[in-house]
């Protein structure tokens, strides 16, 4: 199973993306997306925000659950206080274990968010960030 | 129920768009320029002489969303109401004598079909139409088609052939998915322009032209079929010229070819009869024809009529008026191709401008003072004797008894060999025939839709979907089902998102699934799908997402050729883009998800090589969204990969 995560930010700017595999079921944490399936990720998580904005006033939840879908794929969606949404593109559907994974991811873009060098909607580029979020990945998904 | 007054003035119809040889005028619209005829037959009430004269013609292309909570009156449909409407119409079969086919071919048309064929498109005045509750509604894009009589004959050879034999033979799909592609190929290379209706028109309303014009194919010919009875004719021309011999000697003998002809055991042939006596302007006498006319009156009854056409063929050299002829709109997609190869010279045809006001005199009188009085009174008939008995109450009892009776018969194992538990159904054949209880309420329940009384055709449609589901007459169901769904949505009620879901929802999925599981007609299956997100979408608000997801589905399904797939994934984008959302905002519009499916389109237009239309669509994603974008435009995604490719395609609106 493969994973396409986005941070998106206030202006639908990219903030994050990351493409990665499950390490279940001896997945080796590779992304199995065909060539354009990869080349599309961006834009269908993008088009996704149509239906994000029009949940977002519907509910007092950050966990959007699942939001939308394209062909087989599921879209879940997280927004955050600061009106940066999280969107995570995956293949079969699992709530909890999203929640959780959104959760905490949440926490680490909080962290970041305090750098004093870095600013909203900025893209995040940190190797450590990159990191933890895989960390992240591999232990929820 | 002679609610058609008759009068003897005959309605005369304004031609001012066909004077000269103005051929830019010409080519435009033929037939929406036929407006309300200057002096129509006396009006049947106030109400609807006012509401003529009030109510224009249908929207324009762009498909202007009506509002939900507004019951649509059927006289102002939306653009694509219209459309499906129309590729219902009545189909009149035309019997012509050998001679009348000769004054045809000497006019330079190939038969009297041939002729006859571009009147039935929109009948030129108001019809006035009333339904089983006494309602008058004006009709002003009413259209009947011609058919040929040869047509449905087509099963006299499979009468010999074993039942076995027959029910292996693979039925007829709803259109020709090959012909439909070739056909979409010319036109995109034709450029989008060259289908425009406004000259400046806007990218989008090039998209809806085009892809009205590619639905107007798909539905233009369905073939003869025992699940629906829309394209059984409703009516028969007997036709023949003033240079017959023994005129109504010719008449019979057509009549009882019609009538002997070895038609499917579900077609009736308890239809109407109108005759026609074709005039030569140019060799005949004209009191003889008039003493002939009479005589066929005596002979024939009310139903007949006399046209008076040119027996020389008209062409620009002509010192009389002449006008262009434009074909019939609703050809299918086999004979466009035969046209756009054909030489322009002989693609254009001309009639005399006489010759073209007494034919639309012809069709009007046809339709309104036989064939809707006809189908009026067929729709009362059957809906008292037939209809109203299973509506009510002990119509209940009734069904449920032989529900009951059904499956204890098939308890005792005694009536499971054929496992119908009607009996009326035949799972040889797969159909029923054409007297019983069930097929004459499809008729009724087509007649009601082409009459455009939704209500009552929704509720017949929705009384015989219960009925085919107990015979398992699958393709019955399949196609009640479907009909059901869009004279739901024609009907005007307000669809909330709770009747979407629980009514919607259920009759095209299971129209879908049994037309393409259990019947193995997928082509009818995307004629479902495609229908009804049609008309969805001009719902706008959440139907139109309804829409977009419904084509997705066919889309799935892989229903369609190369290019119509395309084309269908481009309609996802505009099925969105019609969602306009609320607010300053816009909140709940899909912008996004519209450019995002412009872009899919555009991926799949480059993998067909149709590069300008990629291009177009391209340019319209980037302008609505993409462009105020950074991450879009970077080497390697996607949108500068196809932009690339697309370089030397900078869209040009003079191509033609």
């Amino acid at each position: 199973m493969s994973f396409y995560l986005a941070i998106i930010g206030t202006r639908d700017n990219a903030v994050y993306d990351l493409e990665f595999g499950t390490y279940r079921q001896g997945g080796d944490g590779k992304p199995k997306f065909s060539a354009d399936m990869k080349q599309l990720c961006p834009f269908i998580v993008h088009s996704s925000l149509d239906i994000v904005e029009e949940m977002q006033w519907n509910t007092n939840v950050m966990h959007l659950k699942v939001i939308d879908k394209f062909y087989n794929y599921l879209i879940s969606s997280y927004m955050t206080a600061g009106n940066i949404k999280f969107l995570l593109l995956h293949e079969t559907r699992a709530d909890d274990v999203i929640r959780q994974f959104f959760v905490d991811l949440h926490d680490l873009y909080v962290k970041t968010l305090m750098s004093p060098f870095y600013s909203v909607d900025q893209p995040i580029t940190s190797a450590v960030f990159d990191q933890r979020v895989k960390m992240l990945a591999k232990k929820y998904l | 129920m002679a609610s058609i007054p008759t009068s003897s003035s005959e309605p005369s119809v304004p031609d001012s768009e066909y004077t000269g040889l103005d051929r830019s005028r010409i080519l435009a619209h033929p037939q929406s320029t036929t407006d309300t005829p200057t002096s129509p037959s006396p009006a049947p009430s106030l109400s609807a002489s006012l509401s003529s004269f009030l109510i224009g013609h249908p929207a324009g292309l762009s498909g202007s969303p009506a509002s939900p909570s507004n019951a649509v009156s059927p006289s102002h449909l939306s653009a694509i109401a219209s459309l499906v409407a129309q590729s219902f119409a009545p189909r009149v079969s035309i019997f012509a004598s050998n001679d009348a086919n000769e004054f045809a071919r000497d006019k330079g048309f190939a038969s009297v079909l041939d002729l006859f064929r571009p009147f039935g498109d929109v009948v030129p005045g108001p019809v006035v139409v009333r339904d089983t509750q006494g309602i008058s509604t004006t009709l002003d894009d009413f259209g009947i088609r011609f058919t040929s009589s040869s047509l449905f004959p087509s099963t006299q050879t499979s009468h010999q052939q074993s039942p076995t034999k027959l029910r292996k033979e693979p039925a007829a799909p709803c259109f020709d998915l090959q012909d439909l592609d070739t056909l979409l190929d010319i036109y995109l290379d034709k450029g989008m322009r060259y289908f425009a209706t406004e000259l400046n028109a806007p990218p989008t309303a090039l998209h809806d032209d085009l892809y009205y014009k590619f639905l107007q194919r798909l539905l233009a010919s369905p073939p003869v079929s025992a699940h629906e009875s829309f394209s059984h004719p409703v009516a028969g021309i007997i036709a023949i010229s003033s240079r017959n011999p023994q005129p109504i000697e010719t008449l019979s003998s057509l009549y009882k070819a019609g009538n002997d002809a070895a038609v499917p055991s579900y077609m009736s042939k308890d239809y109407l009869r109108y005759y026609v006596l074709v005039h030569d302007e140019d060799h005949s006498d004209l009191e003889r024809s008039i003493a002939l006319f009479e005589r066929m009156k005596r002979h024939f009854g009310i139903h007949c009529h006399m046209v008076r056409l040119r027996s020389i063929k008209a062409d620009l050299s002509s010192s009389e008026p002449i006008a262009l002829l434009p074909p019939s709109q609703w050809i299918s997609a086999a004979e466009e191709i035969e046209l756009l190869k054909a030489s322009p010279e002989k693609a254009e045809r001309y009639i005399f401008e006489s010759d073209m006001q007494n034919m639309r005199s012809f069709a009007h009188e046809l339709v309104v003072k036989s064939l809707v009085p006809f189908m009026e009174r067929c729709v009362a008939t059957w809906n008292d004797q037939i209809a109203a008995s299973r509506r009510g109450l002990t119509g209940r009892f009734f069904s449920a008894s032989r529900r009951l009776l059904g499956s204890n018969n098939r308890g005792l194992g005694s009536g499971a060999a054929h496992g119908a538990a009607s009996g009326n159904y035949d799972p040889i054949t797969g159909s029923y025939g054409f007297m019983t209880a069930e097929s004459q309420m499809r008729k009724l329940a087509d007649y009601a839709f082409m009459l455009r009384d939704w209500k009552l055709a929704h509720s017949t449609y929705d009384l015989l979907r219960k009925d085919f589901l107990n015979d398992k007459a699958w393709k019955y169901h399949a196609g009640s089902q479907e009909m059901a769904a869009a004279s739901l949505i024609l009907s005007g009620t307000p669809l909330s998102s709770k009747t979407r879901a629980d009514t919607l929802e259920p009759l095209l999925d299971s129209a879908t699934y049994s037309y393409i599981s259990r019947c193995s007609q997928p082509t009818y299956a995307l004629r479902t799908i495609l229908i009804s997100s049609e008309l969805l979408r001009s719902r706008g608000g959440g139907a139109a997402d309804d829409a977009a997801r419904w084509l997705m589905k066919a889309i799935s399904e892989k229903l369609m050729g190369n290019l119509a797939h395309a084309l269908i994934i481009e309609r996802v984008s505009a099925c969105y883009s019609i969602r306009k959302g609320v607010g300053s905002q816009g909140w709940g519009n899909r912008r996004r998800k519209a450019a995002f499916w412009q872009l899919v389109a555009a991926k799949e237009w480059v993998s067909l090589d149709k590069k300008q239309h990629a291009r177009l669509c391209l340019d319209e994603a980037g302008e609505n969204v993409y462009d105020a974008l950074d991450w879009t435009d970077e080497p390697g995604q996607l949108l500068f990969e196809l932009r690339h490719s697309t370089e030397s395609m900078v869209y040009d609106s003079s191509v033609s």
